[in-house]
C-alpha cells in the first residue's frame, strides 16, 4: 500500500506541533521516522491515520484521500500501534489480539474459523503463544508491546504504523519484531529511538521540532554532522566485519569536546 | 518459535444451550415473583391463570387470586425485570465507554436528573401522564449526564473527574427535586414523590410494561449491534477508532439507549441505585469483560436480580412494602465495596 501526505500540519493552540509535513512511501518500503522527545513523531503517525481532529493538509493512502474513507474502511487498511495503549479490564492475550479483526467483522459476519486462525497466527508470530490466555494486568511491559503487534498484525493491514514498537522489549524480542516487520509483504511507518534499528529500514525521516528535516537512505540522511546538530550526541561509526554493515557509538558532547566530528 | 502450535480454545459445550438457560432461568424467575407475595399463590394456580388468560384456556380459579395475580403481580414483575435489565445495560455502556469501572446511571447522576425532569412534568403539570413523565425524565437525564460529562472534561478527563462530577450532578439534581417538591407539592404529593424516588414498584401496571419492556428490548438491541464496539473502547476512544469504530456515532447511539432506559425505568419506578453498578462487575466475574457475552448476560442477570429484590422488598417486613431502591442498596453497598476492593488488587 502506496501513502502521500502533503503539507501535513497539526496545531495545539499556540504551538505547531507538526509543520507542513509532506511525505511518499511506496508499496512494501519500511520508512523508519527519528527525532528528538517532542519532535513531533507520535503526532505526525497519528495524522497519518486520520486520528486528529483540526489537521490540516491531506493523506492519500493508494491515491484515496483519507478524508473520504469510513473509519472502517481505514481500519481495514491501516493498522497502528500507540505508544501507550492500556486497559484496566481483564482482557486476555487472545481477546486483545482478537481486536485486531474488528474492522473485518459485522453483526452479519460473525468471528469464523479464518479469523481464528489469523489470529493464531499473529500469536505465533509474536511468540505469545505461551502467554494466551493470560490476562492483560499480569503481563510484562514488553509482552503488552507484542500483543498490540499481535493485534495490529491480525488486522491484515496494507499499512503498518508502528509508534516506537521496540519500546519495553528485550534485545531479542526487539530483533524477533524488527524482522517479523520486514518479513511482512506491507508498508511500515515506524518512529523509532535507537538509531542503530533506524539504520536498517529502507528509508528514513528525520523530525525535528516538527517539521520533516531530512528524508532518505539512512545513509544520507544519518551523518555524524547531522545526529550532532539535531540529537546533541557525537558519533563514531564502526565497522561489523559479520555482515559488513556500518553502527553507531554515541558519546556526549561534554566528554568528546574534541571529537573529530564536531560542529561546534 | 518454530514448531508452536496455539492451544485450541477450551471445548464449549454448544453455544445454544447458554440462550437457553437465560431463557428458562428467566421464566422461573417471572414465575417465581408471580407466585411469591404477602399472599403466596400456589404455582399450579399460577400456571392456570397465566394459561387462561394467554392460551385462552378456562380452567377454574378464585377470581380475586386470578385478578392479583394477572393485573398487579405480574405487570409488576415483568416491569421489574425490563428495568433490571435497562439498569444493567446501562451499567455496562457507561463503563465500557468511559473507561470508569465505577460508572453507572446512578452514580454519574443520570437517575437524579430523570427524578428530577420527572418530578417538574408532575408537580409543574407539564403535560401529564406516563408518558409526559418519561418525556420529563428523558430531558432531564440527558441536561445531567452531559452536564456531568462537560464538568468532568473541563476538570481535566480523569476517571476521578468522572466521579466527582457525577456526585456533583447527583446532588445538584437531588437539590432540584427537593427544592421542586418544596416549592410546589402539598404534603401528601411530596410523601407520594419522596416515596416514588426511592424506588417502588407497588404503582405498576399492565400499560407501564409497554413502556418498560420496549425501552429495555430496544437497550439490549443497541448494545447486542454494538458489542464489538464496546470490546473495541476496551485500549480507549482512539484506539477504537483506529479499530473502525465511528467513534462518534457508537457513543451517540449507545448513550442514547441509555439515556433512554434509565429514563424510562426512574420514571415508572423511581430511582435504583447499585444495579448498572454491581451487576456488570458480577457478570464480568463470571462470562469474562468481552461484551458480546457481557451484554446478554448482564441483561438477564439485572433482570432476574430486581425480580428478586422486589420479591423481597415484599416479604421483608410482613404487611409493607420496602422500597426496592432500599432493598437494591442493601444488597449492592457491599457489592461496590468488593468492587472497590477487588480493582484495588488489580491495580
Ligand atoms: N494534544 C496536545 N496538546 C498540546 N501539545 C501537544 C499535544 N500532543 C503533543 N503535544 C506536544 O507536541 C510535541 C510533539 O509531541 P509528540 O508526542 O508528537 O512527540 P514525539 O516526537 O512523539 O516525542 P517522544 O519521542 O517523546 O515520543 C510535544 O512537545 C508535545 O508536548
Ligand atoms: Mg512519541
Amino acid at each position: 500500500m502506496k501513502l502521500r501526505a502533503q503539507s501535513l500540519g497539526w496545531t495545539s493552540g499556540r504551538k505547531t506541533v507538526v509543520d507542513d509535513v509532506s511525505l511518499e512511501i511506496g508499496s512494501g518500503e519500511t520508512f523508519g521516522i527519528v527525532g528528538p522527545n517532542g519532535s513531533g513523531k507520535s503526532t505526525l503517525l497519528r495524522l497519518l491515520t486520520g486520528l486528529l481532529p483540526r489537521a490540516s493538509g491531506q493523506v492519500y493512502l493508494d491515491d484515496s484521500p483519507l478524508t473520504q474513507l469510513s473509519r472502517r474502511a481505514i481500519a481495514q487498511r491501516v493498522a497502528f500501534v500507540e505508544q501507550m495503549a492500556d486497559t484496566t479490564e481483564a482482557l486476555r492475550v487472545r481477546d486483545a489480539v482478537e481486536l485486531g479483526r474488528t474492522p473485518w467483522l459485522s453483526a452479519l459476519a460473525p468471528f469464523g474459523p479464518e479469523d481464528r486462525r489469523i489470529v493464531n497466527d499473529a500469536l505465533v508470530a509474536t511468540d505469545l503463544v505461551h502467554l494466551t490466555d493470560r490476562t492483560w494486568s499480569t503481563l510484562s511491559g514488553g509482552e503488552r508491546q507484542r500483543a498490540h503487534i499481535a493485534r495490529a498484525v491480525a488486522q491484515q493491514p496494507g499499512l503498518l504504523i508502528l509508534d516506537e514498537p521496540t519500546n519495553h522489549l528485550d534485545i531479542h524480542h526487539q530483533l524477533s519484531l524488527l524482522r517479523l516487520v520486514s518479513r511482512l509483504s506491507v508498508t511500515v511507518v515506524m518512529a523509532l529511538h535507537d538509531l542503530n534499528q533506524a539504520l536498517r529500514c529502507d528509508r528514513l525521516g528525520i523530525m525535528e521540532q516538527g517539521r520533516l528535516v531530512a528524508c532518505g537512505s539512512p545513509a544520507q540522511v544519518l551523518t555524524p554532522q547531522r545526529i550532532a546538530a539535531i540529537f546533541r550526541v557525537h558519533v563514531t561509526p564502526l565497522h561489523d566485519p559479520l555482515d559488513n554493515t556500518t553502527l553507531f557509538r554515541f558519546h556526549a558532547f561534554e566528554d568528546t569536546p574534541r571529537h573529530p566530528f564536531s560542529v561546534r | 518459535m518454530t514448531h508452536m502450535t496455539v492451544p485450541a480454545t477450551r471445548p464449549a459445550v454448544p453455544a445454544i444451550i447458554w440462550p437457553v438457560a437465560g431463557a428458562v432461568i428467566l421464566v422461573l424467575a417471572v414465575l417465581g415473583g408471580v407466585a411469591i407475595g404477602e399472599t403466596a399463590l400456589p404455582f399450579d394456580l399460577v400456571l392456570k391463570v397465566l394459561a387462561n388468560n394467554l392460551l385462552g384456556a378456562s380452567h377454574q380459579v378464585n377470581a380475586i387470586d386470578a385478578g392479583i395475580l394477572w393485573s398487579y403481580r405480574l405487570p409488576r414483575v415483568l416491569v421489574a425485570a425490563a428495568c433490571g435489565a435497562g439498569l444493567a445495560l446501562s451499567g455496562v455502556v457507561l463503563q465500557s465507554l468511559v473507561r470508569n469501572a465505577l460508572a453507572d446511571p446512578y452514580l454519574l447522576g443520570v437517575s437524579a436528573g430523570a427524578g428530577t425532569g420527572a418530578v417538574a412534568v408532575t408537580i409543574l403539570g407539564l403535560g401529564g401522564g406516563v408518558i409526559g413523565m418519561s418525556v420529563g425524565a428523558f430531558i432531564g437525564a440527558a441536561s445531567s449526564f452531559a452536564m456531568v460529562v462537560i464538568l468532568a472534561r473541563v476538570a481535566g478527563g480523569g476517571s476521578a473527574q468522572l466521579v466527582l462530577a457525577g456526585i456533583a450532578g447527583s446532588q445538584l439534581f437531588n437539590a432540584l427535586t427537593s427544592f421542586l417538591i418544596t416549592r410546589s407539592a402539598n404534603a401528601e404529593q411530596a410523601r407520594g414523590i419522596m416515596y416514588w424516588l426511592l424506588g417502588n414498584l407497588s404503582g405498576v401496571r399492565w400499560p407501564d410494561t409497554a413502556l418498560a419492556i420496549p425501552a429495555a428490548a430496544i437497550g439490549l438491541l443497541a448494545c447486542v449491534w454494538h458489542a464489538r464496539a464496546m470490546d473495541a473502547f476496551s485500549f480507549g476512544a482512539s484506539a477504537a477508532a483506529s479499530l473502525g469504530v465511528s467513534v462518534r456515532k457508537v457513543q451517540v447511539v449507545l448513550i442514547g439507549a441509555t439515556t433512554l432506559m434509565t429514563a424510562t425505568m426512574v420514571s415508572l419506578v423511581g430511582s435504583i441505585g447499585f444495579v448498572g453498578l454491581v451487576i456488570p462487575h458480577a457478570m464480568r466475574f463470571v462470562v469474562g469483560p468481552r461484551h458480546g457475552r457481557l451484554v446478554l448476560a448482564s441483561a438477564l442477570a439485572g433482570a432476574v436480580f430486581l425480580i428478586a429484590a422486589d420479591i423481597i422488598s415484599r416479604i421483608l417486613i410482613p404487611g409493607r412494602v420496602v422500597p426496592i431502591g432500599v432493598v437494591t442498596a442493601l444488597i449492592g453497598a457491599p457489592g461496590f465495596a468488593m468492587i472497590l476492593v477487588r480493582n484495588r488488587r488489580q491495580a
